[in-house]
């Protein structure tokens, strides 16, 4: 697991701090810059280290001024920017797969479609991604005075403090005299359980008018949870200020496709329930035979031979 | 000197007293001990008064190597059976090693007439202490140590071969911590990093490998440092007439890595080491004859380095691997008047067959079939084992399971070489 973390937290830490960068200077088209994953993944261009053509590729238009700079002075950059941005990608779609919004992407600027751009006049929002919730924000980000230290917010706190030491002895044959150790990155996979579970304890909040003003303005405007008997929300916490659609039908307005055809458990009460994610139009249930190979196995040398089994699978899918 | 007028010939200073030398010795020793082990370093204290203790009292004896080796004997495993916890005890096995490899050897020269007297306790405690030794070792005589307290000049050939040494030492720790892991996943792409991890046959192999260079290389790691620490020291050369060697070698890596047999893996690991078992234990049992003298060299070396499972198992393991090497080799060397022994030919060598292609195959074979024994016995060492295992040393299941993984490969081609040893002979 070590590199592989390793290369994913480093990815992590480049979207990271793209993404960063993106709150800060490009409030406006948050969430734009991840079409680069289309720009990096449909062309070579990054393969030739003349960056010229890099600087002109008129898709690239999609980052900041200073975003191009950084890649202008690392040619390679772009590579595991956009590598990173697929694994984000299908960590979104692998946490998100049994929820009604099952983190969608197009081809294009804009990745995740215009639901991303919604709700702008509100801050912007940090992940980007709209749910049954409402769409997150990070509270520190939005606190447009004072971003020092926590920034980056729970992505980067998260990465920090999972992150584990491993060790090596040296020694005589083997004894533990003089040991090297190094931290250890978490996986993806640890982030993105961590972010989800912070996704899914989101509360809605209100701007308050509590304080002085010279304390607002300071600070920014001050967060307050819409229902009063929770707790405020801390600096770990993701909130959202706009409630988000229910993402049941087509809507032209939010790019959303609604979700007939979704695929549902009719056993499940849960989120990926057919009653929950079918919207209550229901579903139509249809078996299907699927053939596999099977029980294969390895003959000296080299061949190996499989029997097929075909299997009946009962798939319910919404109406 | 200010003011005094410019002198032409400085005369040398005065000779320290030889006292003085060793209590030196002892400091450095003790602090060094102390900053690698702190208060844990009572363990090698207690064994080395323990060991003075026991050779003033037998100073009349002709049997002070049996006498002390006993002593150790009963310390080790005192220690073993959870007198002292085990993380500690794993920790303090290096220094202990040495500790006993220095006492036993100075026994056994008293008895054989090499040392004129017993030592003084000081003198005793800065062999034991000698700080270029005492934490990486190596293992040196008591003579080598008196010749180092007389200290020579420092001069360029002792500061190239320490930076050669330290040099070394840190591309070994690089290799055994950070390519060797990732060698067939990113150095070598064969497999993803993944994959290798799952337990697929062939993966398991490359596995084992990587693992047994990860050891391997932290071990030269050690074997370098212990160079450099020592030549640092003053101690580390060889006097021909006028002419002085720094020519300290703890381990060779080349000969461990592109071996021509597991016997000369098993000397090239750590030469001091091989050559204190040779002469104080190997040859002290010869009488029992060759094999159980193999297996008593063996047994002897898997105490010292501490009675884990793992350690003993791969240790025995070697010593019928290398015997049983050794004597095919042997046969088979004889049967075809051919260079084919575990040990390389010197020039002018009896054999008739010397440069021929077919035996520098069979070498070759030879020589791929240890690496297999190496790949299969490093396996043990995993690199992604669990911390608290690797410092407590790894326990029986541990080693079988490891093992049985691997299908006990190695000890069935043992077994094999060892049937078809008796069947040609």
């Amino acid at each position: 697991m070590r590199p592989v973390a390793l290369i994913v937290g480093f990815k992590t830490l480049w979207v990271l701090a793209f993404s960063s960068l993106s709150n800060t200077l490009a409030v406006n088209n948050s969430g734009r810059w991840w079409g680069i994953i289309n720009v990096a993944s449909s062309t070579n261009l990054l393969t030739d280290s003349k960056n010229v053509q890099l600087v002109l590729d008129p898709s690239l238009q999609l980052l900041s001024r200073r975003q191009r700079k950084l890649i202008r002075q690392n040619p390679g950059v772009l590579h595991s920017v956009s590598s990173g941005l697929q694994s984000a990608i299908q960590e979104c779609k692998w946490q998100f797969r049994n929820r009604r919004w099952n983190c969608p992407t197009t081809q294009g600027p804009h990745i995740f479609g215009k639901i991303v751009n919604r709700g702008e006049a509100a801050g912007g929002s940090r992940r980007g991604q709209g749910s049954e919730r409402g769409r997150p924000a990070v509270i520190v980000a939005k606190r447009r005075g004072k971003l020092s230290a926590n920034r980056a917010g729970p992505v980067l706190q998260t990465v920090f403090s999972e992150m584990r030491q491993e060790c090596k002895c040296h020694g005589m044959s083997g004894s533990c005299t003089v040991k090297t150790c190094w931290m250890r990155l978490p996986t993806f996979r640890t982030v993105g359980d961590f972010l989800k579970d912070r996704f899914d304890g989101a509360s809605r909040v209100i701007y308050g008018n509590k304080g002085s003003n010279r304390a607002s303005r300071v600070e920014g405007p001050h967060l307050e949870p819409e229902n009063p008997a929770h707790k405020p929300p801390s600096l770990h916490d993701l909130v959202y200020f706009e409630k988000s659609p229910n993402f049941c039908t087509y809507s032209g307005k939010t790019g959303m496709a609604g979700t007939a055809g979704r695929f549902c458990n009719s056993s499940s009460p849960a989120l990926d329930g057919c009653e929950l994610l079918c919207c209550g139009r229901g579903y139509r249930t249809r078996t299907q035979r699927v053939t596999e190979r099977c029980n294969c196995t390895f003959h000296w040398c080299c061949h190996v031979s499989c029997l097929n089994c075909t299997n009946t699978q009962v798939l319910h899918e919404c109406l | 000197m200010e003011g005094s007028p410019p002198q032409l010939h400085v005369p040398p200073p005065p000779a320290l007293p030889g006292y003085a030398k060793h209590l030196s010795t002892v400091v450095g020793g003790f602090y060094a001990l102390h900053h690698f082990f702190q208060l844990q370093m009572v363990w090698v204290v207690l064994l080395s008064l323990l060991c003075y203790l026991v050779l003033f009292l037998c100073r009349h004896s002709a049997h002070r190597g049996v006498f002390l080796s006993i002593t150790i004997l009963i310390y080790l495993l005192m220690g073993e059976m959870h007198m002292v916890d085990t993380v500690t005890w794993h920790k303090m096995r290096g220094a202990q090693m040495i500790v006993a490899m220095k006492a036993v050897s100075l026994g056994f020269d008293l008895d054989r007439g090499e040392l004129p007297a017993v030592p003084s306790p000081v003198e005793f405690m800065g062999y034991i202490y000698f700080v270029g030794t005492a934490i990486f070792g190596p293992w040196s005589r008591f003579r080598s140590y008196l010749q180092a307290v007389e200290s020579r000049a420092l001069s360029l050939p002792w500061l190239r071969k320490v930076s050669r040494s330290l040099l070394l030492s840190i591309i070994c720790l690089l290799v055994s911590t950070c390519v060797a892991p990732y060698l067939f996943s990113y150095f070598i792409p064969l497999y993803g990093y993944r994959q290798l991890r799952k337990r697929k046959r062939k993966a398991r192999w490359l596995r084992a490998y990587e693992s047994a260079i990860s050891f391997h290389f932290s071990s030269y790691f050690v074997g370098f440092l212990s160079e450099a620490t020592a030549t640092l020291a003053g101690a580390g050369f060889t006097e021909e007439k006028d002419n002085l060697k720094w020519d300290l070698t703890v381990s060779r890596p080349l000969n461990v890595e592109l071996p021509r047999s597991m016997v000369e893996v098993v000397t090239s690991w750590n030469l001091p080491m091989s050559s204190w078992l040779n002469s104080y234990v190997f040859k002290n049992s010869l009488q029992l004859g060759t094999f159980s003298a193999v297996i008593v060299t063996y047994a002897a070396s898997a105490l010292l380095h501490g009675l884990s499972f793992h350690l003993a198992a791969v240790l025995l393991s070697l010593g019928f691997i290398t015997y049983v090497e050794h004597v095919l080799r042997k046969r088979l060397s004889v049967i075809f008047d051919a260079c084919l022994l575990s040990k390389r030919c010197p020039p002018g060598c009896p054999h008739r067959h010397n440069t021929n292609l077919w035996v520098r195959l069979l070498n070759l074979l030879f020589g791929v079939l240890a690496v297999f024994h190496l790949a299969y016995l490093g396996s043990l060492f995993d690199i992604d084992a669990d911390d608290t295992v690797e410092e407590q040393g790894y326990s029986m299941s541990y080693t079988i399971y490891k093992w049985s993984e691997l299908s006990w490969a190695s000890h069935w081609v043992t077994f094999g070489c060892w049937v078809f040893y008796r069947l040609i002979g």
